[in-house]
């Protein structure tokens, strides 16, 4: 599953230095960066959501913030969400709030799915009982 | 050093940055690197552990992108007040970005996604700064220094090795800024101020950094400030006393013993001031025109204070205010003391601090006469208060912004008022004020030169 995470353009290169990262001393390392990831993009997005509607055209603010979560999925390699935030700032730096507001709920999705498929993920890993003998059978 | 040659296992970084899931992330890869991690979310957190724990750190390593404070203020703060490496790190790699890094004095600037090989680089930027000070000492007269450090370096253990020795930070910056005030900026060196701060430990090369740092710290405020002045210049005059904090302590020539040794960064002050010259001016001795120095800058001590709170309303005034002034050194005696005068108008007053002592050569006897300057608690311009009292037809300047250690003197109700008629050049202090500009008429000091004539 995770080769089609990653053939999808889901995640990327990051994602497998995160995983190198978990040892003994931390054996849910990715897991719980990933909840934490999750988590908090949710905390961005949904300041990025209120900017979007207090502040009209205050594209400044909304670059500021969906930079914020930009380099939030640069953490855990979420590619194709880091793509879409990348053109809501292109939209922002046009001046375009039609192209901001559809860039954003390509984020939204992007954010969803990714969500989806992260917890299949650890799904299976747990299912597959040892997390490094899953990785590698996954692999 | 025999310890460059071991790994430096259980160096100290803190890490900022102000997303938890790198926080997270960046942590157990500096875990991984067998350093010693603490890790903060905010910036200003940052700065109170710092601040608190200076001595226990070796490294920081922080984003650039924060909502709670700019990563490059945090920079500045950190090379000024613990002169601690700092890498800055950032999603965002243009070179305009990387360059502002540099220039607030980062030693490194990393691009995120961060990997591992650069993590575990760090610890060579901790050791060049270490390896910098021994070449210094070596290339140095002093043996002692070497000495020091070199003993320093030979019972110590990695941890120790970046250890600094003297763990009163803030007393070692005020010192600095005596020293270098004393000395006289433009002819501060490294191995001047060492010696007159006499910390034991402290080598030149820290002070050779942390000279340099305050240098570039007092151009970029000074920088800042100016749009303030010149703002306030204007009122400056018909404004009876504004009060302002102003701790300042701006590096300038001095002599020794006749210069005061803080001159806030009023030197810009002093340039505005040129409109109010005052014909009796002309009765002075020299005139020094006092040009809006680039490089005075405001150098706020205190513990933890914020830098950037440098008031320039005193340099407003300063400004407003004629910059020429002539003082004759001899006939007026600041009299500068702790005890602190008043300025008749009580305006003005002077922020006597530790150096004021030199200030009590400079001739403002004549302000003297005008009343007491009071330093310390009263909103005192450091140095000019005493304008406020003088009469008209004197050129009171009382410019020894001496204070040194203006650390609660605000910078209050700087009466420039009567300036108007006096047209003070502060040739002297001006001279000290710069570095490189000495239009100085010589003579005693290179401190005002205040007709005693001229005051009352």
């Amino acid at each position: 599953m995770k080769k089609s995470l990653f053939d999808q353009g889901y995640l990327d290169e990051q994602f497998c230095q995160v995983e190198d990262l978990q040892d003994e001393a931390s054996p849910n390392f990715v897991e719980e960066v990933v909840t934490l990831f999750l988590k908090d993009s949710g905390r961005l997005m949904s300041n990025i959501e209120q900017a979007l509607e207090k502040y009209p055209r205050d594209f400044n603010r909304w670059d500021a913030y969906m930079q914020q979560l930009k380099g939030s999925c640069c953490s855990i390699g979420a590619s194709r969400m880091k793509n879409e935030c990348m053109s809501f700032r292109d939209s922002c730096g046009q001046g375009n709030v039609e192209g901001c507001m559809r860039a954003f709920q390509k984020v939204k999705r992007e954010h969803a799915v990714l969500r989806q498929k992260l917890e299949s993920y650890f799904q299976l890993l747990r299912q597959a009982g040892a997390t490094g003998a899953a990785t590698r059978s996954i692999k | 050093m025999d310890a460059a040659t071991a790994f430096p296992y259980g160096l100290r970084v803190l890490v900022v940055d102000d997303d938890p899931t790198w926080l997270k992330i960046l942590e157990k890869m500096l875990r991984k690197c067998s350093y010693e991690v603490t890790t903060c979310g905010l910036a200003r957190v940052a700065l109170d552990i710092l601040r608190e724990r200076k001595n226990k750190f070796d490294i920081v390593i922080s984003d650039v992108n924060m909502p709670d404070m700019d990563g490059f203020k945090l920079l500045e703060h950190i090379g000024l007040e613990m002169d601690l490496p700092v890498i800055m790190m950032s999603i965002d790699g243009e070179t305009s970005r990387v360059m502002k890094g540099v220039q607030h004095g980062a030693c490194d600037y990393l691009l995120k996604p961060v990997r591992m090989k650069e993590l575990r680089n760090i610890w060579q930027h901790v050791y060049r700064k270490k390896m910098h000070e021994v070449k210094e000492i070596e290339g140095h007269d002093s043996c002692d220094d070497l000495q020091i450090l070199r003993n320093g370096f030979e019972g110590l253990d990695d941890k120790s090795l970046f250890m600094r020795s003297d763990s009163d930070t803030m007393r070692k910056r005020k010192d600095f800024v005596n020293a270098v005030n004393q000395i006289g900026f433009d002819k501060v060196g490294p191995k001047k101020i060492l010696d007159l701060m006499n910390v034991p430990g402290l080598t030149r090369e820290n002070v050779a950094s942390h000279l340099q740092k305050y240098r570039l710290y007092l151009s970029r405020l000074q920088k800042q400030n100016e749009e303030r002045i010149l703002g306030a210049a204007r009122q400056d005059f018909s404004h009876k006393g504004t009060s302002e904090n102003l701790n300042l302590r701006s590096s300038f020539q001095e002599q020794p013993s006749n210069i005061p040794n803080g001159y806030p960064h009023a030197s810009q002050n002093i340039q505005t001031q040129a409109n109010m010259q005052d014909s009796q001016l002309e009765d002075t001795k020299s005139t020094v025109p006092l040009p809006l120095p680039d490089k005075k800058e405001v150098y706020m001590e205190g513990d933890g204070r914020d830098f950037s709170d440098v008031k320039p309303s005193l340099m407003d005034c300063i400004k407003s205010t004629s910059l020429a002034l002539t003082c004759t050194v001899d006939s007026i005696s600041v009299q500068l003391s702790d005890s602190g005068t008043t300025s008749a108008d009580g305006d003005l007053k002077f922020s006597s601090v530790d150096g004021l002592s030199s200030i009590k050569n400079c001739c403002f006897d004549q302000i003297n006469s005008q009343g007491p300057l009071r330093p310390s608690q009263e909103p005192s311009i450091i140095g000019c208060t005493e304008l406020a009292s003088l009469p008209d037809d004197q050129p009171g300047y009382p410019y020894p912004l001496q204070g040194v250690s203006f650390d609660n003197i605000p910078l209050s109700s700087f009466d420039f008022s009567h300036y108007n008629d006096a047209t003070m050049i502060l040739s002297g202090l001006q001279n000290n004020w710069y570095d490189d500009d000495l239009e100085f008429s010589s003579e005693t000091m290179d401190y005002p030169l205040i007709d005693g004539r001229l005051f009352a």
